[in-house]
């Protein structure tokens, strides 16, 4: 463990306390000004409303972009451009190049990691370049290790390499996070390679969820992105997560989340430049190596490695996206309370991805290389991105009817007063544009339906949509404003597991 | 998508949003370009509301598709010629100011039957009667068979029973002449009768069991007003000292304020004047709290004062929720520390709005203006013929007049006056009249003469037979009344 000097430990303190005061700041400062100054407070919402129907607009043309991609890409065939690289002047051969791929688990069954693999199985890229890596938990009990072993017996001979590695509990310098396991896994994986003298760039790391199931094209194109990239090692992959496991059987409360989440992170594919790893993704085990892998002791290891990464080669890294899809299961519970449950603390530890901010701002601090502009222009980023998330749904949803239910006598008798719920419900209305595209989108990417689903189950993708409003108020905000609390407070929070409950066919 | 055209896209939703928000901010502010001026000009509305609603609109003379309740927006400030025509009713005219950036509410308007019935309450021979705060039951004193006393009767429940038989009446000395007052408990369960400085509880429940003050409290008290909070429990001023006691449980708290001249109850609110200071307060019996709502001009400790609350008190600034009367005939407006001479009564009206003040031979009208913020200003000085003997608000722009024989509507800022056309006229005259704003209903005492109980009649006065309306509620009403009432006040 690195010695912290005092004046880091207050530079730290500061950039942990800043997303959560700036959050807290601003709605409190929202609340004041409809209370004292009720006319400014209802400019100022309705300027707020603006803003946001503007921005989903914008944010819905981008989707629909996304997903033309998302189409092109599927009828992609990319072996067959990935193999043509070779004659268009790659340095690297198709046929050099390994996937090793990643399956952290802690506790989970086996019928939860099985159709992972099975669908790695399935893959259309030749299966003996492909090394499947289980990282399993020590501390998960010797259950976990044993099914991870009948599963190796299973498939030890469908791809090149099956390897099993047990993570010790309790390393010093460790949390008892993803990041602390796969970390191991890719160290021992590294003395495999050196014992097998396997190039390090000729090998892609693909870090899953241990419910990941990938696209049969997932390899092809991930190679074809990384032969034809100028500098393959200094870039992440990111596939576009969808959660389509159990999609037929999910709580339609559970359900719209997790497609508005896929379809942020397809949007957020369409800004390259302010791209960040999410959830599952690939990256060279020569970057893994140069980083030092994902850090052990934070939760969101998937965008602190990129973090790492960039700030490691003074801001000449990024992330490629690839429209094409990997498949994970919903959070969800047996009862509804439940499912609210998980997903709000799934949202509170993707929330936590605040935690980046200080240890990027102490490392940009550090730097010197990085241009100033650069720096800038991703902090603000960075802090922006989640102190949006942390406020837009609490001042719409809580704080938006607030000049009407407090309204003095003064605001009553003007005509801002009698406007206002015009205004407001007007555009409102308009973001019913961006619901709709939503919704054709998600009908438009739907897996088929199991036979033993009922039909129901289609009416209730689109009804589904009715629960939009109560995510609002407390899935969206609250957990993120929850997660800088916490960091602001030096509360820290610890890494909870999401239960996987998907279809198991 | 490359870059540069993502790049397009924002930029081009950023100007959208930068041109949309002036016009956003102007338009919620009531800005709109005035075509014929060719200016920008901050607009005003008219918010209407009748009763009964459905009424037609005619605005500067053309009819407008949509019915009361109504919002005309868009409105440039000026004045505006308005009509309300309802079937079965008579047509509703004004003009109406439209003041810029501010609303005009009109919604109170009530629309008059062309058709006035008479209706009789009950077959009591009555003497006096006592209508509830909520219009939901009444106290007749009155003779019905051979039974004769104070009769509850309760026009939900359509029951009519003998609280308190003419024996025990007089025994204690409450003869219902015009000296006894009631005062209904918050939840009409019970009340307190007041005569000549003697004090009595009486349960509904409980029928001919008077409860005397002087053994529960030990003391007659010099007013009381019961709580909104705690319905089994009222409060009394005695020795200068404001007190409470909860019937149900017994308890006595005196003192929980000393030093008070007088009180008036509203709400959760207890006004007083303190004795010393001559300030008016207010203490909340939620809170806990006590603010001072302003000093008594010339304020004299030996004179008697009455407070005047507005019905809107808790929405409006402190400083424009009561007034002060002082009994020797000086109105002291509080807010503007005015004094007016000559004033007998002073009621607002149902909006809290605006301010009847009665005096001897002429009545004043103060109105808050639109903005709430400048000071009550007198609007209308009224001479008031000797004929008229009532007069209260029938809507917040007009004033319902009574003499023996008629009623009479006053429209405010008529150039001429309208009473001279009566509304109706009484079949026999009255002797108690009682006008229930709530309702827009008036309740009489046929008859002028003596001492004998007559026939209790009433006639609503927008909505048609009480019955009719009574019936319309019961079919939908759960047990709250009052629930049921703000539901029809805010449709």
């Amino acid at each position: 463990m690195t010695h912290e000097s005092k004046s880091d430990f207050r530079w730290r303190r500061f950039f942990e306390i800043l997303p959560g005061l700036l959050s807290w700041s601003f709605l409190v400062g929202v609340v004041l000004l409809i209370f004292f100054a009720p006319v400014l407070g209802a400019l100022f919402l309705i300027g707020f409303i603006l803003y946001w129907v503007i921005r989903m607009l914008y944010l819905t043309i981008l989707l629909i972009f996304a997903y033309r991609n998302l189409r092109k890409v599927k009828r992609t065939d990319w072996y067959t451009r990935a193999r043509k690289l070779e004659h268009e002047g790659c340095d690297k051969k198709l046929e050099d190049i390994r996937h090793a791929v990643i399956f952290p688990v802690f506790r989970e069954r086996e019928d939860t990691l099985e159709p992972s693999i099975k669908a790695l199985a399935e893959s259309h890229y030749p299966l003996d370049k492909i090394i499947v890596i289980l990282a399993i938990e020590e501390r998960g009990g010797k259950e976990v290790l044993d099914a991870g072993k009948q599963i190796l017996r299973r498939y030890a001979e469908v791809f090149g390499e099956f390897l099993i590695y047990v993570h010790p509990d309790g390393i010093s310098g460790e949390s008892r996070t993803k990041g602390a396991n796969v970390t191991w896994a890719a160290k021992e994986f590294r003395a495999f390679l050196d014992k097998h003298k396997i190039a390090y760039d000729d090998v892609l790391v693909s870090c899953f969820d241990c419910d990941t199931r990938v696209n049969h094209n997932y390899f092809s194109c991930l190679t074809f992105h990384y032969l034809s990239h100028p500098k393959r090692t200094k870039a992440s992959y990111q596939p576009v997560p969808v959660y389509h496991n159990n999609i037929w059987q999910a709580k339609s409360f559970a359900r719209v989340i997790e497609i508005t989440s896929s379809f942020w992170q397809l949007i957020e594919g369409m800004k390259r430049e302010k791209f960040v790893t999410f959830s599952s993704h690939s990256l060279s085990m020569k970057t893994l190596v140069d980083v030092h892998y994902w850090p052990v002791d934070m939760i969101s290891d998937d965008s602190a490695i990129f973090w790492r990464a960039y700030v490691h080669y003074h801001g000449d890294y990024h992330v490629v996206p690839m429209y094409i899809t990997v498949s994970m299961d919903i959070a969800t519970a047996p009862t509804l309370w439940g499912t609210v449950q998980n997903q709000y603390k799934q949202k509170r530890r993707w929330a936590w991805g605040v935690e980046n901010f200080p240890v990027v701002m102490m490392a940009f601090r550090k730097d010197t290389k990085i241009p100033l502009m650069e720096k800038w222009r991703r902090a603000v980023h960075l802090l922006g991105e989640h102190f949006t998330w942390a406020t837009w749904a609490i001042v719409i949803g809580w704080l938006s009817p607030l000049p009407i239910i407090f309204r003095d006598h003064l605001f009553a008798q003007s005509v801002i007063g009698y406007q206002f719920p015009n205004i407001t419900g007007m555009l409102f209305n308009l973001t019913g544009i961006s619901i709709i595209s939503c919704i054709v989108i998600s009908i438009s990417l739907l897996p088929k339906k199991p036979a033993d689903v009922p039909r129901v189950q289609i009416v209730k993708m689109f009804t589904q949509w009715l629960f939009t409003p109560l995510i609002t108020l407390f899935i969206a905000s609250l957990p993120a404003l929850d997660a800088q609390t916490r960091l602001m407070t030096g509360k820290y929070l610890g890494f909870w597991v999401t239960p996987k409950t998907g279809a198991r066919d | 998508m490359p870059i540069k055209y993502r790049l397009i896209l924002f930029y081009s939703f950023v100007i959208l949003f930068f041109i949309l928000l002036p016009v956003f901010t102007l338009y919620s502010l009531g800005y709109r370009i005035n075509f014929k001026t060719q200016r920008l000009e901050r607009l005003g509305m008219i918010v209407l509301r009748t009763t009964p609603d459905d009424a037609f609109i005619l605005f500067n003379g053309k009819k407008l598709r949509q019915k009361t309740p109504a919002k005309l927006t868009n409105l440039f400030p000026g004045e505006y010629s308005l009509t309300l025509k309802k079937e079965g009713y008579r047509p509703w005219s004004s003009k109406v100011p439209v003041k810029p950036n501010w609303v005009t509410c009109l919604d109170t308007i009530h629309l008059f039957p062309e058709k006035i019935e008479f209706e009789p309450v009950s077959e009591i021979k009555a003497a006096r009667f006592f209508l509830s705060p909520k219009s939901r039951k009444m106290l007749v004193a009155g003779e019905l068979a051979e039974d004769r006393g104070l009769w509850l009767l309760d026009f939900f429940q359509e029951d009519e029973i003998l609280v308190l038989d003419d024996r025990q009446m007089a025994s204690a000395g409450m003869e219902a002449d015009e000296t006894l007052a009631v005062h209904w408990s918050k939840d009409e369960k019970a009340a307190l009768l007041e005569k000549g400085g003697k004090f009595f509880l009486l349960d509904f429940k409980k029928p001919n069991r008077l409860i005397d003050l002087k053994n529960a409290v030990g003391f007659y008290p010099q007013s009381a007003g019961w709580s909104a909070g705690s319905p089994d429990t009222f409060y009394y001023l005695h020795e200068g000292n404001l007190g409470a006691y909860s019937f149900k449980r017994k308890r006595n708290q005196p003192g929980l304020i000393s030093g008070i001249k007088t009180f008036k109850q509203q709400e959760s609110f207890i006004y007083f004047i303190d004795s010393k200071s001559g300030s008016l307060m207010r203490w909340s019996e939620d809170l806990l709290e006590t603010n001072i709502l302003g000093e008594i001009p010339g304020y004299d400790p030996a004179a008697n004062y009455e407070i005047i609350v507005n019905p809107q008190g808790n929405i409006l600034p402190p400083e424009l929720e009561a007034d002060v009367l002082k009994s020797t005939g000086e109105f002291y407006d509080l807010n503007t520390s005015k004094k007016i001479d000559g004033i007998r009564q002073a009621v607002w009206d149902k909006t809290g709005k605006n301010l009847l003040l009665k005096g001897d031979g002429r009545c004043l009208v103060l109105e808050e203006s639109a903005s709430g913020i400048e000071k009550l200003r007198q609007t209308e000085s009224i001479e008031i013929p000797k004929i008229i003997a009532q007069i209260s608000w029938f809507d917040a722009a007009k004033l319902l007049m009574i003499s023996r024989r008629s009623a009479y509507l006053r429209q405010l800022g008529a150039e001429t006056d309208s009473y001279s056309q009566s509304m109706f006229s009484f079949p026999s005259g009255w002797r108690e009249i009682f006008w229930d704003a709530r309702f827009s209903q008036l309740y009489f005492i046929e008859g002028e003469n003596g001492r004998q109980g007559g026939g209790l009649v009433r006639v609503n006065l927008s909505q048609g037979p009480v019955s009719k309306l009574l019936q319309n509620m019961r079919e939908t009403m759960s047990d709250s009344f009052h629930f049921i009432y703000e539901v029809r006040k805010n449709k």
